[in-house]
């Protein structure tokens, strides 16, 4: 895996081996894909909002997505904004200041999934859409909750604690 | 030199492939939605039919590639494909879809009234002979669309 810079200063991904693309471009094209959404969500049907027509649903994800785009690109063009509008903790409990905080950023029933490096700075390693289920309980929500795990723990097997080592461990990527 | 400092000097620029597609779906989000919408119609009918995209690709005479293409709602399509798609799923996804449909609809209203008129023709004339006839027997009219189709006046 590598990570890669998105925009700026701020904004980072997760670049497993075996993908074509970095976490965020990834799932973006996923969630841009009328295919995929309609069969993600013939398939998990048992988890879907009940009384919403298929359609209404699909337009309704894509309308998400259309959202992370919006958010994605004001924030990259407008220095007065920041990533912590996007990004909140995904422990809903955490209410003090951990270190790579584990972080979700939410359209929705989209989920980004991100590590926060520093203030205004995030490393997306995944995402997921979620409709009304506990990200445990689901295998595709697990499997981006497994991700994250071991994203952090490579952070910090490779001493990124902070910012400043953060970037020391990317200059050694170089 | 920080760490930060260090980092930014070797990065030679940011990854403009995914905010410049962000920012081309934006630009685009109106033909995007018509994408979708012909993309969603198509995969719920070939589940109504229970085709799969390489069967529409044959009767559309297009490479499986293609159908793919048209599914992920990315694509910018033609007319002739939008027409394709209409006529051989019959599915609306052109403003023509639903003038055929009412054309069709005011013929069969228009036979229905002939065929109504008729029978009120024919109606006048039994109960004017109904004291030489014993026995009048009236044919059952199927009313169905197909039925005025066949035997349009």
């Amino acid at each position: 895996m590598k990570i890669v810079r998105t925009f700026a200063d701020q904004l980072f991904a997760f670049h497993f081996d075996g993908e074509k693309m970095n976490e965020l471009p990834r799932l973006l094209t996923l969630w841009n894909d009328t295919e995929y959404l309609h069969e993600f969500v013939t398939s998990n049907k048992l988890d879907v909002p009940q009384n919403v027509p298929i359609r209404t649903l699909v337009f309704q994800l894509i309308d998400n997505a259309n959202d992370i785009d919006e958010a994605l690109n004001e924030i990259s063009k407008d220095s007065e904004r920041s990533l912590e509008e996007f990004f909140k903790p995904l422990d809903n409990q955490e209410y003090h200041i951990v270190e790579l905080s584990k972080q979700k950023g939410r359209k929705n029933f989209l989920r980004l999934f991100a590590i926060k490096i520093d203030n205004n700075c995030f490393v997306i390693t995944g995402g997921a859409i979620k409709f009304h289920h506990l990200n445990k309980d689901r295998t595709h929500t697990q499997k981006e909750m497994q991700k994250i795990n071991s994203c952090r723990d490579y952070l910090k097997d490779n001493n990124v604690f902070d910012a400043d080592s953060f970037y020391e461990f990317l200059n050694e990527q170089q | 030199m920080t760490n930060k400092e260090k980092f930014l000097q070797l990065v030679s620029g940011e990854d403009t492939k995914t905010l410049a597609e962000v920012r081309k779906r934006i630009k685009n989000r109106a033909m995007l939605r018509e994408s979708q919408q012909i993309a969603l119609k198509v995969l719920m009918k070939l589940d109504d039919l229970g085709w799969s995209q390489k069967d529409l690709a044959k009767e559309m005479g297009v490479s499986p590639q293609q159908i793919t293409k048209i599914v992920s709602g990315k694509e910018n399509l033609t007319i002739e494909t939008q027409i394709k798609l209409q006529n051989i799923l019959d599915i609306p996804v052109l403003a023509s879809y639903y003038e055929n449909k009412m054309t069709e609809m005011d013929q069969w209203v228009l036979n229905i009234e002939r065929r109504v008129e008729k029978l009120a023709v024919q109606s006048i004339h039994i109960s004017n002979n109904y004291q030489e006839s014993k026995i009048v027997r009236l044919e059952s009219v199927n009313y169905s669309k197909e039925n005025f189709q066949l035997q349009a006046v």
